[in-house]
């Protein structure tokens, strides 16, 4: 009984104590728990007087000193999330060197590397970096030959970020990577010109594809007609002899020889369009048809 | 290739024929008198000897 007892009174006080506990500690700055890509910037009597970057419990007495138990009443903590961000710049509009009217899309990524200068050397830092980066890309890309604006992008990408990188430096911004993801015409007309000379120039592409096509088909055709004339030719020449060689094997038994004939003629004579009069073999009117020589077809009666 | 195509079918029927030819001396006149009935569906005109 005094066990049970006992238990549930060291439970509710666990369930009570434990969350006042961490709950005060955490309201008096005894300790902090950092989440990954975040840090925590420390103020007392307006001064910064710490930042934690490394995720985890941190004691601060012992990481920043007794007078973090000051913090709560006379500074306060700013929290900067510290993960890649990222931001597209559409159509900078930059002259080329031969005075081309040009658009470039930038893309950048950047992330907070001084938490503290992030958060005062700068008001705007984003809108600071953004306004660099449309700078630098109008000041290092106008009049370039349009040949290298249009083909040469990792260049281009890498000189913008040599000249954005020491000043996104100085606001707290470790800049990533710069990436030019499109140039493009921004005059119209011109837009138009060129879109007219792709298209002939394909339609000329084309067209010459399709006459070495036909070219080389002629070519293969004219091949294959030459070898086939020659095959045929030879099957027709040794024809005679192959059919004439099998006759004569057949006719070694004159009474196959004459019943393959005899079906053969039959099967033409079904398969041939011809008018058919059967007349007995032995009859007067076949006499006279065989004196007369007539036109006309006729078969043998069946026996 | 075309000769020997054309060959081909000879030769199995008279193999065929050969055949048919030991199993007994009408089975030859049989099968022919067999193959020419159908020259009555395509004949136009059919004479008879009737005397006969």
């Amino acid at each position: 009984m005094t066990f049970l007892l006992a238990f549930f009174i060291t439970l509710i006080v666990c369930i009570i104590l434990v969350p006042l506990v961490t709950g005060l500690g955490k309201f008096f700055c005894l300790f902090a728990i950092v989440q990954e890509c975040e840090a925590h910037v420390f103020l007392l009597f307006g001064r910064v007087i710490g930042v934690i970057d490394d995720p985890g419990l941190h004691l601060l007495a012992f990481k920043i000193g007794p007078h973090a138990l000051l913090i709560r009443f006379f500074g306060a903590v700013r929290r900067v999330d510290l993960r890649l961000d990222q931001e597209y710049l559409r159509s900078e509009p930059v002259n080329s060197e031969e005075g081309t009217p040009m658009g470039i899309g930038v893309w950048y990524e950047m992330r907070v590397g001084s938490p503290a200068d992030y958060l005062f050397r700068n008001t705007d830092p984003r809108g600071s970096l953004r306004a660099n980066v449309r700078n630098a890309t109008v000041r290092c890309l106008s009049n370039m030959p349009l040949q290298n604006l249009l083909e040469d992008r990792h260049k281009m990408s890498r000189r913008v970020r040599e000249e954005v990188s020491p000043k996104s430096e100085a606001w707290g911004f470790h800049l990533g990577s710069v990436y030019i993801r499109k140039v493009h015409f921004r005059d119209d007309q011109m837009i138009h010109q060129i879109e007219q000379k792709v298209v002939n120039r394909l339609r000329q592409v084309t067209s010459a594809i399709r006459q070495q096509g036909a070219n080389q088909v002629a070519i293969i055709k004219s091949g294959a007609e030459r070898t086939a004339a020659a095959e045929f030719a030879h099957a027709a020449a040794v024809r005679p002899y192959l059919v004439g060689k099998a006759i004569q094997e057949i006719a070694m038994d004159k009474e196959i020889l004459e019943a393959v004939f005899q079906i053969l003629e039959t099967e033409k004579m079904l398969d041939g369009d011809v008018d058919l009069a059967l007349v007995p073999r032995e009859s007067l009117f076949a006499r006279l048809l065989a004196t007369q020589g007539a036109a006309l077809g006729a078969a043998p009666a069946p026996q | 290739m075309k000769a020997e195509a054309e060959v081909e079918p000879l030769r199995w029927l008279a193999e065929q024929l050969q055949l048919l030819k030991q199993s007994g001396p009408e089975a030859i006149p049989g099968y022919l008198r067999n193959v020419r009935l159908d020259l009555y569906k395509r004949a136009k005109r059919i004479i008879l000897d009737m005397g006969r």
